[in-house]
């Protein structure tokens, strides 16, 4: 059932991805990429990585889409009305003749992924709880073992949101 | 052409406060829970935005000059510096947990980091969506 599931969840995905690219009106390639956003949130809950689901649902389906239809905006063209809706080029027929090759590549030659590294995960699934008092194991490593690549991480945030703010604010 | 319905407009504002309270759950919550800091903050985030986006023109001026998030995102910022320099202190090395061992399994450690980058994230991330809204909506008044 969940096979069954995640496997129309994937097909889903993947049309909403192509649809994306061969609409000529980048406004709907936008909401597209939203709704392909929230539907892998929804695999990533359906796989068990709820922690994952959450950040793409806020950031994926929220932040950025809100980022894509500004700059959209932005730099908007008047679609003039003899244009088709949906395009499709040579060009874009060399580029998803490439992606699906790459795609079967890493599908029938790449091993599984299941496994990693066995002995990090029984560490953490052992200590973690004991070490940090997290029982939120994603948590207990990011902030516990980790804090230090976190604090480098909100000082990257820090640095990124006040260059934009100096842009921003420059532009008035 | 552009015109916000009524609709739009009460469905932001009283949807707002359940995204903000939503938000603070992530963040509060996210040593027990999926969630945690940075998921909770951009939740805030857009319970900041959403009325922003959706409420009428002549309430949207008070929601876009909001001086406060900027010292938010310095505050947490400082905040999280103030945590690692504890660690220093009481432990020895930056970003330590600095409480005693008995006090592990309540984990706060981790939710006052958890805090700090909620705050940190949400007032920051807010802060850039509501410049670009303000961008966009006034080109000229400025």
């Amino acid at each position: 059932m969940t096979e069954v599931f995640i496997n129309s969840l994937l097909f889903v995905i993947t049309v909403t991805a192509l649809l994306s690219l061969l609409f000529k009106d980048l406004y709907i390639s936008v909401i597209l990429l939203s709704i392909f956003s929230f539907l892998s949130s929804l695999l990533f809950y359906v796989s068990h990585a709820p922690d994952v689901a959450i950040t793409e649902a806020a950031v994926g389906a929220g932040m950025t889409t809100l980022i894509f239809v500004w700059a959209v905006h932005a730099c908007r063209t008047e679609r003039s009305p003899g244009t088709p809706l949906i395009s499709f080029s040579a060009k874009k027929l060399i580029d998803l003749l490439l992606v699906i090759t790459v795609g079967f590549t890493l599908y029938w030659f790449l091993p599984p992924l299941q496994g990693g590294s066995d002995f990090l995960r029984g560490f953490i699934l052992e200590n973690g709880y004991g070490d940090t008092g997290a029982s939120n194991l994603v948590s207990a490593v990011y902030l516990g073992y980790r804090a230090f690549d976190t604090f480098g991480e909100t000082i990257v945030l820090l640095c990124a949101v006040t260059g934009s703010i100096f842009f921003l604010s420059r532009a008035h | 052409m552009r015109t916000k319905t009524d609709m739009l407009d009460v469905a932001s504002r009283k949807l707002a406060p359940y995204v903000l309270l939503f938000g603070c759950y992530l963040i509060s919550y996210g040593h027990l829970s999926p969630g945690g800091g940075f998921q909770g903050g951009v939740v805030l985030a857009s319970g900041l935005i959403l009325p922003a986006l959706g409420c009428r023109k002549e309430r949207r001026r008070d929601l876009l000059s909001n001086m406060a998030l900027s010292i938010g995102e310095t505050a947490g910022f400082v905040l999280l510096f103030l945590i690692g320099i504890t660690g220093i202190v009481v432990s020895g090395y930056f970003l330590a947990d600095p409480f005693p061992e008995t006090a592990r399994p309540h984990a706060w450690f981790i939710f006052f980091l958890n805090l700090a980058i909620g705050l940190k994230v949400g007032a920051g991330i807010g802060l850039l969506s509501l410049l670009l809204i303000r961008e966009s909506l006034e080109p000229d008044n400025g």
